[in-house]
């Protein structure tokens, strides 16, 4: 019972700071107004972490709850469209990813961080219907690669740290 | 086993980094010159316009949303939009066949096309 109590207080803590954190990143000018949509995906770092920590369905959990809140706070239903369709992309890929157990945090992050995109870019054709939009992944691919390997590493950190903490 | 991972990670971001290479080369090699830019609102082509003219085109939406189109020495580029994000109108001019604006909030799109869809009505009588 106890163990139990921690860990939905644990959770209930790391999806506050997903929220938090993609607040912060809205806040944050755009890294290069030319290619919209690149973001350093900071929440991820929150997500990947209880992935690695508990599991795929307390980051499910997170990820979704984050989603709503962010969609009812700054955003709406079409927004919610989108980012809906990145982080389950994301999420389902980094899960596959860990469980080869080929890669480190940073190699899954780093997929996590362009299928982030992807999926994003994926929608956007499909509501658009318009193929072109799908040029921006050949920039996306890039910045989500860069993205991936920072959130990867704090990732890395936050994980290491929290462990000694017994969080 | 750690260095077997890192090596891993490594090779991933190298590809990745590669395939985008080559997507990049692939669309700088294909790319050229459009004529016209064509005007996508909610996925209906609506209207096409002629690089070479000078316009000025107000972009409406049923909700009262609007982005504002400007084509200017045979590049076009929004110049303002309702939207909150404006995305569109941080976006470079664009003038190669293929190229986009996208307006995610407004559902509009404007892509750079060869040439005119419809016949361009050239003296009316």
């Amino acid at each position: 019972m106890r163990h139990h109590t921690k860990k939905l207080a644990v959770l209930g803590l790391l999806t506050a700071i997903a929220l938090i954190l993609s607040y912060l990143e809205a806040l944050l000018p755009p890294i290069f107004v030319a290619v919209p949509g690149i973001k350093m995906g900071l929440p991820n770092i929150a997500i990947i972490f209880v992935l690695y920590r508990f599991g795929m369905k307390e980051a499910a959990a997170v990820s979704l709850v984050r989603l709503a809140a962010v969609a009812l706070l700054f955003g709406n239903a079409m927004t919610l469209i989108y980012s809906l369709a990145g982080a389950s992309l994301s999420l389902c890929l980094m899960f596959l990813l860990k469980k080869t157990n080929l890669f480190s945090m940073v190699g899954v992050s780093i997929v996590g961080g362009v299928s982030h995109n992807l999926g994003q870019i994926l929608v956007a054709m499909w509501l658009m219907e318009t193929a072109e939009i799908g040029y921006y992944m050949i920039v996306l691919a890039v910045t989500g690669t860069i993205a991936g390997v920072l959130i990867g590493v704090a990732g890395t950190f936050v994980l290491g740290y929290l462990k000694r903490l017994n969080i | 086993m750690k260095d077997q991972k890192k090596r891993n990670d490594i090779i991933l971001a190298v590809v990745m980094i590669l395939v985008a290479a080559a997507g990049f080369l692939w669309y700088s090699l294909s790319k050229e010159e459009g004529g016209a830019v064509m005007l996508i609102q909610n996925g209906e082509e609506v209207q096409s316009f002629s690089l070479n003219d000078e316009v000025e085109y107000q972009i409406d939406t049923e909700d009262g949303k609007y982005n504002l189109l400007v084509i200017q020495g045979g590049k076009a580029f929004i110049k303002e939009a309702s939207c909150p994000d404006q995305i569109c109108v941080n976006h470079r001019p664009v003038s190669n066949v293929g190229e986009t604006i996208v307006c995610l909030p407004n559902e509009i799109v404007v892509k750079v096309v060869e040439t005119m869809s419809k016949p361009e009505i050239d003296m009316v009588i």
